[in-house]
This record gives structure tokens, sequence and C-alpha cells, in this order.
């Protein structure tokens, strides 16, 4: 799979969700032409982030950076909602509705700095030697702009966003953190499963009951699925499914009961309205189950197409030189191997390229940062840039290529001399 | 019920259909509560004259101020919430929907103004004395049962205003009678404002004032 692919399908799900939202809510009565220009708001974030960073930063292939800044943006028309949705309630703004808006930009802020390290590594800036706070430009610049749309919006069509719940934009936002950041995803799942193993634990623990010399081992393998990568996104995501859904059951099947006041046909507007007000935010689920249906089928093809294997570590024979096995290397997928050669840790990698013939080189190249390389179908691909390889193409030298290293191959053995290896990973990887 | 409110403002209303005036710099007021009939002969600007206060028709002057709002400068949408929520219409052909009900085309009305309630319109047939037809089509109702199912498809979302385009045309003295009798029932008990354009003198005879128009000028009034 390109590496690419993960973003394309990104933008394929933003694209298919971004439909729906303007689908959906073009079809229900009433409220068409209103919800289509708060939907919109919600996209000239992200159109306004591509527009920034492709005239900015000429780095139009992260477009992950892009949604970055849209979610974000979202996030901020959200909190402007929220705000104007609480002040309706209330009548005036009050404590709640300003303690609203500082927690929202407390949040703001904090993920202000994530985005702005994700720029900082962008190899334009790098190569240019120029320091731009891009991501506070950016972010401030279209949060600003967000929050003056959503106030015209809010000031304009007040009654739209009043019938709007905030928890259901929140819950897109929410989705959307899923779709676009794993690390998120593994995190949440982490602590899922800390949670659940924490009830567990302290569960015997109040009930005098030693826990863990008394459970089996199958006991603890079953505790221990909660813990493995796979299972944990799958418990963060349903659990995530079923706040949704929950949130779904007692907003829509909460019974309302007009004024008693009302009778006739004012009656029936209040009803009318209210069972309007319950679809428009049925809505912003639509896109939140696909999000998380999405994110984990991104996860699922994720997590078997990349090959990353932890290196093997290795030693320095007596010679002076490392000795690899050409048996043990010979599958055709990527061995990646750590020697300690004068306290300097090197990672290398041994290759049987699809045309027979064997590569030794660093897991590391010139250019970026040494975080080495994953192997993908027909291609290693940089884990920094996500620039691909070509399996054929690895051992030449040059620009994004792994750095090759001399090696010869003797008496079953992948030979490569250590002081050459040292000299290489300390001139690839100097100053990074 | 009648009150000094104004419900209904019209100011210099002048409509040209081609080479055809229709209506010819049209100006009134009409209180709230109040029965107004529109008289005039064939061709003289009636029901373009409610065609208009409806919003149906744009004019190609002048102004309509309906509940202080104007509907002359209203777009689509507005105009279909206005006609909704305060407009009633009862015209000289009913026009029910033929494979309905005389409920369901009440209902109907419900279903446009906000969501159908059975028990509502049931009671409203009920009122205008169709309880026992409400489950006939319109072809199984005579002339008079048809006009009485469109009155109630008119009044269940109880208007502001009714209007009503040559509600008798149709009918024989006794069905004009009735009908009648349902317009000053609900005019007196329920307060509706009532705008009829009839060419009929004993129909215009319920009705507090009669504008008179001819070839699309106001040309004259009379107070009962």
């Amino acid at each position: 799979m390109n590496p690419v692919t993960p973003i394309l399908f990104r933008t394929f799900v933003v694209a298919v969700l971004a439909f729906l939202l303007y689908f959906t809510s073009t079809h229900i009565k009433a409220i068409s032409r209103r919800v289509a220009l708060l939907t919109l708001a919600y996209l000239w974030g992200l159109l306004w982030s591509g527009l920034y960073l492709a005239q900015f930063t000429n780095a139009g292939y992260r477009i992950d950076k892009v949604f970055v800044l849209w979610m974000l943006n979202t996030f901020l028309i959200t909190g402007v909602q929220t705000y104007w949705w609480l002040a309706s309630k209330n009548k005036q703004p009050s404590w709640i509705n300003h303690m609203y808006m500082v927690l929202v930009f407390v949040i703001f802020a904090a993920i202000i700095s994530e985005a702005d390290m994700s720029f900082r590594h962008l190899a334009f800036l790098k190569l240019n030697r120029v320091f731009i706070p891009i991501g506070h430009v950016a972010l401030l610049t279209g949060g600003g702009l967000s929050i003056t749309i959503a106030l015209i919006i809010t000031r304009r069509w007040n009654t739209i966003v009043e019938r709007i719940h905030p928890a259901f934009p929140l819950l897109l936002v929410f989705a959307c953190v899923f779709l676009f950041y794993p690390n998120v995803t593994l995190l949440t799942a982490m602590v899922f499963a800390r949670i659940a193993h924490d009830v567990f634990h302290w569960a015997s623990v109040f009930l005098l009951l030693p826990d863990h010399p008394y459970l089996s081992n199958l006991v603890w393998e079953i505790i221990g699925l909660l813990f493995k990568k796979g299972t944990g996104v799958l418990i963060a995501h349903g659990a995530f499914a079923i706040l949704a859904a929950t949130a779904f059951g007692a907003f829509y099947y909460h019974r309302d009961i007009p004024p008693e006041e009302l009778s006739g046909p004012e009656r029936r507007l209040w009803l009318a309205a209210n069972m309007r007000r319950k679809r428009l935010n049925m809505i912003f689920l639509v896109p939140v189950f696909i999000s998380i249906f999405a994110s984990l089928t991104h996860y699922r093809i994720k997590s078997q197409a990349i090959f990353d294997p932890d290196p093997v570590p290795v030693e320095l024979n007596k010679d002076g030189r490392v000795y690899i096995p050409v048996k043990d290397t010979g599958d055709g997928s990527m061995h990646k191997f750590s020697v300690s050669i004068d306290r300097v840790k090197i990672r290398f990698i041994v290759l049987k390229k699809p045309d027979g013939k064997w590569s030794v080189v660093l897991d590391a190249c010139n250019i970026c940062p040494p975080q080495g390389y994953a192997q993908i179908t027909g291609a290693l691909f940089c884990k920094y840039c996500g620039t691909p390889i070509p399996l054929n193409t690895v051992g030449l030298p040059g620009g994004c290529n792994p750095v090759p290293v001399e090696f010869h191959i003797s008496d079953g053995f992948i030979i490569v001399d250590g002081k050459q290896l040292k000299n290489t990973w300390i001139n690839s990887t100097r100053g990074k | 019920m009648k009150s000094n409110e104004a419900i209904l403002t019209v100011t210099g209303i002048t409509k040209i259909y081609g080479n055809t005036l229709a209506l010819n710099n049209v100006s009134f007021l009409i209180n709230s509560g109040e029965w107004v009939s529109v008289m005039g002969p064939s061709g003289s600007g009636k029901t373009t004259l409610l065609g208009i206060i409806s919003g149906i028709i744009k004019p190609s002057s002048g102004k309509v101020i309906l509940t202080g709002k104007e509907i002359t400068a209203m777009n689509d949408e507005e105009l279909s919430l206005i006609r909704r929520q305060c407009i009633g219409l009862v015209f000289q052909e009913y026009n029910l929907i033929p494979y309905l009900t005389a409920l369901e085309n009440v209902m109907m009305a419900q279903y446009f103004h906000s969501i159908v309630d059975e028990g509502e319109a049931v009671e409203v047939l009920h009122q205008i004395g169709l309880a026992e037809r409400m489950h006939h089509f319109p072809a199984q109702l005579s002339g008079g049962e048809q006009q009485r199912v469109s009155i109630a498809r008119a009044i269940v979302n109880r208007p502001l205003l009714l209007l009503a385009d040559e509600p008798t045309g149709n009918l024989d003295r006794t069905n004009a009678q009735r009908i009648m009798e349902i317009f000053k029932q609900l005019n007196e008990e329920l307060g509706v404002t009532i705008i009829c354009a009839t060419h009929d003198e004993f129909v215009a005879s319920f009705s507090h004032r009669t504008l008179i128009l001819h070839d699309g000028r106001l040309s004259g009034e009379r107070v009962r």
C-alpha cells in the first residue's frame, strides 16, 4: 500500500461526510437552506486551511495537516455555537457561558502547540532555514475568521443555531479526532484498558481478595487482551459508538411535553418545531458513525499492511565486523538490526530485493531525522516524511533513499565493516 | 369581535397582465375580526386582489401589509410560511384532493402547517356538521358538503385571515345560506377576519362592509 493511500482514504471519507451532511440537510423539510449554510461554515475551515497550506508551505501532500486545521476550525465554530446556545437558554450570557469559552480557548491553545510542532517538521521550512511560527499564524488567522463567520451565522440565523444541541457537533469533532489522530485513538484505548484493569483490581482490593495469585492464567490472558493494540482500539471505538448511540437514544426518545397553555394549531407548531430540532441534531450522528467505521477500517488496513519490525540487536565481532546469516534474511522482507559501536547506536537494514540482489542500508537517510523506514507492498517508506522507496532501488545513494553501506557476502554471511558502518551513520545523522 | 386594530393594509396595488390592467391603484384597510365582501362583475379584479393578498400573485406595484409584515416584499419561503400559519383559502371549485377522504383532506392542511392531529381534524369537521361524512371521498359528497370540507381545511389551522373566492358560486341558495352561517360562526365566535369575493348580493349581505371593484378600480364602499 502506498503511504499516500491512508491520506487519500481519509480525504475520501471527509468528502463523503461533507456530501452526506449537505445532502441530508437539504432533504429535510423546512431546514434546508439554513442548515446548508451552517454546514458550509463547518466545511469552510477545510477550504481555508487547504488554500493556506497550498499557498504558503508548498506542501499540498501533507493533507493530514489541513485536516488538523479544519478540525480546529470546526471546534471553534462549535465553541461559539455552544456559547450562543447556552446564552439563548439563559436569555443572556452567564458566567457558565464565559467559563465555557475560556475552556474552549484553553483547549485550542493546547492543540495549537501540538500543531505548531508538526509544522516545524515540514521539510520545506527546514531546508530554507526560516523560522515562521506557521502553526500559530495559520491557526490564529483561521480561528479568527472562523469565529467571525460563526458570529455572523449565529446573529443572522440565530434560531437555527438554537435548535442544534452542542453535544452533537462535539461528538462529530471527537469522531474526527479518532479518524485523523491514530495516536489519540491508541491513548484512548489505553485509558479504557487501564480503567477496566483498575476497576477489577480495586474491586478485589476492597473485597480483601488478593487477586493476583488466585487468578488463573486464562483470566490474565483475557485481561491482557484489553491491553493489546487492536482490542484496545476496538474497545475505544466501541465505547465512543455506545456513547453516541446513548446520546441519540436519550435525545430522540426523550418525551417533550408542550406547554399547557398551548392548544390546537399552536400546540402542533410546537411539536413540529421540536421534531425538526431533533432531526436536525440527528444529522450530526450520521458522520459520527461513518467516522468511527472509517477510523476502524483505516486502522485495520494500516495495521495489516505496514511491516515495521523492531531492530534485532547484534554484536560486533572481534575482527571489527558484523556478521548476519544470509539464510535468516532472504525472505524478501526487510530485516532491521541494531549494533552499538563505541557507544554509538546504529540501526541498519538488510534486504533481499525482488531482483534477487542484496542490499545493506542504514535505517536513515541524508535528509530526514533518523526515524527509520517501514515496509509496505513493493516499497520501503520513510516514517518521517512518507516518501516511498521502491524495493529495487534500495541501495542506491542520494536524497530520500536509505544510505547504502558497503558489504560483501562470504560463507553464508553478510559481512559489514563496523568502522565504516559507524562513520556512515555519524555522517548521515549529524545535526538532526 | 371587531377591533380597531388593522390586520391588513393594502396600499396602491396595481397589477398589469400584458396589456390588461387587472387592478389599478387599489388601497384599503381591514381591521381584525372584520368581515369584508369584495363585489364586482366578472373580470373586475376580485380574484387577482385575493391572489395578491394571499401572496400567490405578485403585484406590479404597491404594498400589502398583513399583521405588520409586508408580504409583497417576502420571498417564496416566507410567503409559504405566512400562508400556512396566517391565511386560510376557500375556492369556488373546492380544490379538494380526490383520492383523499374528507378527513384526510383536512389533515393534509395540518401536515403542511405542522403535524397532523386526527382528533382535532375530526372536531373541526364535527363543528361544520360533517362528522358523519368524514370518511367519504370528495366524489361521494355533494357540492355543499365539498365546500364545507374545504372550509374545514381552511380553518383547521385557525388562520387570522380567511380568504374566500366565490365560495357559494357553485351552490344553491340553501347550501349558500349554510356556508354563510358557518362563516358567521367563525367570524363571531372565533374572531376570524374574512374577505369574501362574490358577485352575489345575498352573500355580501352577511358582511360588515362591502368593497366594490369595477374595472380594477375601487369604485365604492358600503357599510352595513
